[in-house]
């Protein structure tokens, strides 16, 4: 079975609300539980054996003027919470940074040849996934996290690099954090600035 | 051409030249009627008989009625019983509008459902309701104005609220925003009649089911309870055949007497209304109001709570009523207004765009079956390109 369609049997996150080939913003709803971590894997499957990488850049939570106003009440029952949270009409929008797309089955660490449209759904990398995404050729999708100067780089890389560790390691695969650790000296060797921040951060995040 | 700011500053200076002296004259009367508010407190049955008396010179009279509580007695906030549930409904309209490119008309009705400290999450529910052709005219064959689609989603509120009231355990509250006294305009047309008849209906069903049932008036300028210190003072002047003509308290509010009266989470007494409405609200469905405040320490926020007579007469709804108002306006901090009823209103609320998505919707459906399409009329077209 492609791994697309494996995906669409999983429970999605959010939906699409607006894409670039370089990335996108997806809305969900605020009370789920399975909102994926900062520098989280995802993936947007779409027509059949094709489906798009991403890496969770930014989670942003809006506010409206009712939840300003509701804040300065003394107490906030649940069910009001709830009410904000499942049937108000302000969703969490999670922003994606497309790093990779896979086409039969075979991953690239590319731009992916179209964005995905309107209401397309997210769903969580599952280990297996997260774990072939990124063991996929040399790290070529680091090369799109760090040429967006806007992003947190060292903290977004610490972050997907902590997360994939525990994948790897849980399927034997010791040697993939220091590997890709490795292969961010090279590639930042001309960046000392861009290469202490993200170093400083891995070392926060416990990788060494 | 803007406003002419020239003339509209002499205007507002003259305006406020005249401001401390209106506001002394307030003063004076809101004394007045203070004075004969406690000096009449627990004359519940010379001001009924009052009442009748001036309703005997003036059938069309308007006012307060005692009911069964001194005028002054204050009920402070009660415990909130820890299992009921709550139903708030607003709505929207769209008006049909003959300047528009299609005649249709819209009601949207929002619901919600609130088991409140049951960890249940609030239900929405929303009914929207189109009318085309036969349905946007009266009787008299004129395109539906605006207060008659008003009163229709009026009524569509609260059937909806009956609907749903009828599967829920008691108690059940259900809210709507304003008063319960709808028809004051427009008795005697066929559409208003009908209507009346579907509404008596309507809160037949409600009291049959026990559940309460209150209209919300946000900041009220009701003058129900001053109208009847009129007659009073109108009596004492030997005027009273011309009660309701003559208005010697005219620009105070109720709220006035109350402001100092509630602690913050107290209710006023609760009061009848003697109204020319009383054909239709008769028996148990009786019209009855007190007033709430709902503000803080030192911050009064008066509502006014209109309920039927099987509510008044009912001391656990009552005491329920009560104390969930009080609960709900405090949900939203300090501008205290019944969460639910705001929540209400963002599920009922039609904003332009989604009209302008309905027409479309309309227009296209027109066109795919052929039929020859209107447009908007040129007086419309040229006021949308007006600059601001």
């Amino acid at each position: 079975m492609a791994i697309a369609e494996q995906a669409e049997q999983g429970i999605h996150i959010g939906r699409l609300l607006h894409a670039s080939t370089a990335g996108c913003v997806v809305g969900c709803r605020v009370s789920q539980s399975e909102v994926p971590e900062f520098g989280a894997l995802v993936r947007i499957p779409l027509q059949k054996g094709y489906q798009i990488f991403g890496l969770i850049y930014d989670i942003h939570i809006e506010e409206d003027g009712l939840v300003r106003q509701l804040v300065t009440a003394e107490n906030v029952p649940d069910d009001v919470i709830m009410d904000n949270r499942v049937n108000r009409n302000a969703p969490v929008e999670i922003s994606v940074l497309h790093v990779g797309y896979s086409q039969q089955e075979k991953i690239y660490h590319m731009l992916p040849p179209r964005p995905p449209l309107s209401l397309d759904a997210l769903y969580p990398c599952e280990p297996v996934s997260a774990c072939g995404f990124s063991s996929a050729g040399r790290f070529g999708y680091f090369r799109h996290v760090l040429r967006a100067e806007d992003l947190p780089i060292g903290e977004l890389l610490a972050a997907h690099i902590r997360l994939s560790n525990e994948y790897h390691r849980a399927q034997g695969e010791t040697h993939w954090a220091s590997d890709a650790v490795q292969e961010l000296i090279i590639l930042l060797r001309d960046d000392y600035p861009t290469l202490m921040a993200v170093l400083s951060a891995l070392t926060d995040a416990g990788i060494e | 051409m803007p406003v002419n700011y020239q003339q509209a500053l002499d205007q507002i200076r003259k305006m406020g030249k005249q401001a401390p002296e209106q506001e002394e004259r307030m003063k004076r009367l809101r004394e007045e009627a203070a004075r004969l508010f406690v000096q009449y407190a627990a004359e519940l049955d010379t001001l009924q008989q009052l009442v009748e008396r001036a309703v005997s010179y003036n059938a069309k009279l308007r006012c307060a009625v005692p009911f069964e509580e001194a005028l002054n007695k204050t009920t402070p906030l009660p415990e909130l019983e820890s299992s009921y549930t709550l139903f708030a409904a607003d709505g929207s309209q769209i008006d049909p509008d003959r300047h528009a490119a299609v005649e249709f008309g819209a009601i949207n009705v929002g619901i919600i459902r609130l088991h409140p400290g049951c960890g249940e999450t609030p239900q929405e529910h929303v009914v929207s309701k189109l009318m085309f052709y036969d349905e946007l005219h009266t009787a008299n064959g004129g395109l539906l104005g605006e207060d008659v689609v008003a009163l229709m989603r009026d009524m569509a509120e609260r059937q909806e609220l009956a609907t749903l009231a009828q599967s829920e355990e008691p108690p059940v509250l259900t809210l709507t925003d304003g008063p319960l006294e709808l028809f004051r305009e427009g008795q005697g047309m066929p559409e208003f009649d009908k209507k009346a008849e579907e509404y008596r209906g309507v809160l037949e069903t409600l009291a049959d089911l026990g559940a309460a049932t209150a209209g919300y008036v946000d900041k009220p300028r009701g003058d129900l309870l001053i109208r009847l210190l009129e007659l009073v003072h109108l009596e004492q002047n030997d005027k009273l055949k011309e009660a309701g003509k003559l208005r010697p308290f005219q620009g105070i509010s109720d709220a006035a007497l109350f402001a100092g009266l509630l602690q913050p989470g107290e209710r006023s007494a609760v009061f009848g209304i003697q109204s020319t409405t009383d054909v239709i609200f008769q028996g148990r469905l009786g019209l009855h109001f007190f007033y709430l405040n709902v503000g803080r320490a030192g911050h009064p926020y008066l509502s006014r709570v209109e309920i039927p007579k099987w509510v008044a007469e009912n001391e656990r709804l009552m005491t329920l009523l009560h104390a969930s108002l009080v609960a709900q306006s405090a949900q939203v901090g300090v501008r205290a207004y019944p969460y639910i009823l705001h929540r209400a209103h963002e599920i009922a609320l039609i904003t332009y765009s989604e009209r302008e998505q309905l027409e479309s919707m309309i227009l296209a459906e027109l066109r795919r079956q052929g039929v020859t399409v209107g447009e908007q009329s040129n007086k419309q077209f040229l006021k949308e390109r007006r600059y601001s």
